[in-house]
């Protein structure tokens, strides 16, 4: 279990959402080295300090870079006249650039944020209630649904079922699906039917009010502050690099 | 079917949250504090279908299933879609939260467009073959959907230069359209005869 403090979710969510929008935004390639280097920075010295994390994150950038191996072999060859493509592999090392990136940041940022802190953190950046409440409530009927698919999984291997392609596999995936959405259903209606009896009203929003602004602490406001400062520094690295 | 954050370009990440922000307005009409907890369990359900795998020789590819989602809730198909994929950047790193509005639409408009035009058709007694052929479509619908919309803005972003990584990955989805319709065929015969009442949420 870790003790580390983390800052406030919706700074962490808007300082992700930073980071996403100046890698789509900017095309130089200067600005994207650099940013892609502090992020390798950044995850080397939170790996150190929380070691349980390299798992999670290596798993990330692993199932991104094998995306990118078909994005060069597709964009960075002509294959007709078997030769080097310059404007794809412009975009392809533009592409690369910008997915790690992403990818790291959003890995470090958001670690171990939970799928109701999530929805919390995005209605207090704006997003309406409805969806906030949604997104809380998915979270915890994922975890309660995941257990009945894994039990239909476990049922399935004691009658000896293995997945294979076939029209069998295709009938029993079928079936589990219909299965996990008339539990859906039925599941519904109980809810519904206990939040009734309860006498609670269903016209508000099950939501919960964020920390004010102001009432948050100065380190958590300094996470987002050290991310603007570091995407800055990046975006003018070009006209830096023209002025010499 | 995700498109990874960092492909697209600007412009074309602008329009695709502009349009998913447009399905999302009317998918948020319909969804109120009670229909609140069916909407959640079924965003669970597609969230979990996603992690159902089919081997296919030595990878596998796993269900979407957007083309059944659309039957089940129409336009709600929006606002649970969008909260799935914003769960599966959070945990898994599948998709992202700048590609999100692209990732809605690629896989909601198709889901709400296989909704309004064969839901119809669902109200009333149907015979298993009736059944059948409407989930058949609906997968059609879906995953030809997703394709096109994904193709479309990959070219804008790369143009020729991503010609053939879009030509692989059109004719990757040949497979995944095929155990989709007979996966969602299936599933919307078995739910026709245990529970045709699940198909008349968010009209």
């Amino acid at each position: 279990m870790s003790h580390v403090h983390r800052p406030d979710g919706r700074l962490r969510l808007a300082a992700t959402l930073l980071v996403s929008v100046a890698a789509a935004l900017t095309q130089a390639l200067s600005s994207l080295y650099a940013m892609l280097l502090i992020a390798l920075l950044a995850m080397v010295i939170v790996v150190t300090a929380d070691k349980t994390l390299l798992n999670n994150i290596g798993r990330r950038v692993l199932r991104v870079n094998a995306f990118l191996v078909i994005v060069w072999i597709t964009t960075s060859v002509n294959w007709r006249y078997m030769a080097i493509d310059e404007a794809g592999t412009l975009l392809a090392t533009q592409m690369s650039m910008r997915v790690n990136i992403v990818t790291l940041a959003a890995s470090l940022l958001l670690a171990r944020m939970s799928g109701v802190e999530l929805g919390r953190a995005a209605v207090g950046l704006g997003l309406p209630n409805a969806l906030g409440a949604l997104l809380a409530q998915v979270a915890r009927q994922v975890s309660l649904l995941s257990e009945t698919k894994t039990r239909l999984e476990r049922a399935m291997r004691a009658r000896a079922y293995r997945s294979a392609l076939g029209f069998r596999s295709l009938q029993v995936s079928a079936q589990m699906v219909a299965w996990l959405i008339i539990h859906a259903l039925a599941r519904s209606e109980r809810i519904s039917l206990g939040l009734r009896s309860r006498g609670m009203s269903s016209t508000r929003w099950p939501t919960r009010e964020s920390t004010a602004w102001r009432a948050l602490p100065k380190a958590d406001w300094s996470t987002l502050g050290a991310v603007i400062v570091i995407i800055g520094f990046c975006l003018l690295l070009p006209t830096l690099e023209i002025q010499k | 079917m995700h498109i990874a954050e960092g492909v697209l370009d600007t412009p074309t990440l602008l329009a695709a949250a502009g349009c998913t922000a447009f399905g999302l307005t009317i998918g948020l009409r319909r969804l109120t504090p009670r229909t609140l907890p069916t909407a959640a369990l079924f965003a669970a359900v597609f969230f979990l279908v996603g992690t159902i795998h089919i081997p296919i020789g030595v990878g596998s590819v796993h269900l979407i299933l957007n083309g059944l989602i659309g039957l089940l809730l129409g336009w709600l198909a929006f606002p649970v879609i969008f909260v799935a994929l914003a769960l599966q950047a959070l945990l898994f790193s599948f998709g992202g939260f700048t590609s999100l509005g692209a990732n809605t639409l690629l896989t909601a408009l198709p889901a709400v467009i296989a909704g309004l035009s064969l839901r119809p058709l669902l109200q009333g007694p149907s015979s298993r073959p009736k059944l059948l052929i409407v989930g058949a479509a609906a997968a059609t619908i879906g995953i030809l959907g997703a394709t096109l919309l994904a193709a479309m803005m990959l070219w804008s972003t790369g143009g020729t230069a991503l010609s053939s990584l879009i030509s692989l990955f059109v004719a990757a989805q040949a497979p995944i359209w095929l155990i989709e319709a007979i996966v969602t065929a299936l599933t919307v015969g078995m739910l026709g005869r245990a529970r045709p009442t699940a198909f008349t949420l968010g009209t």
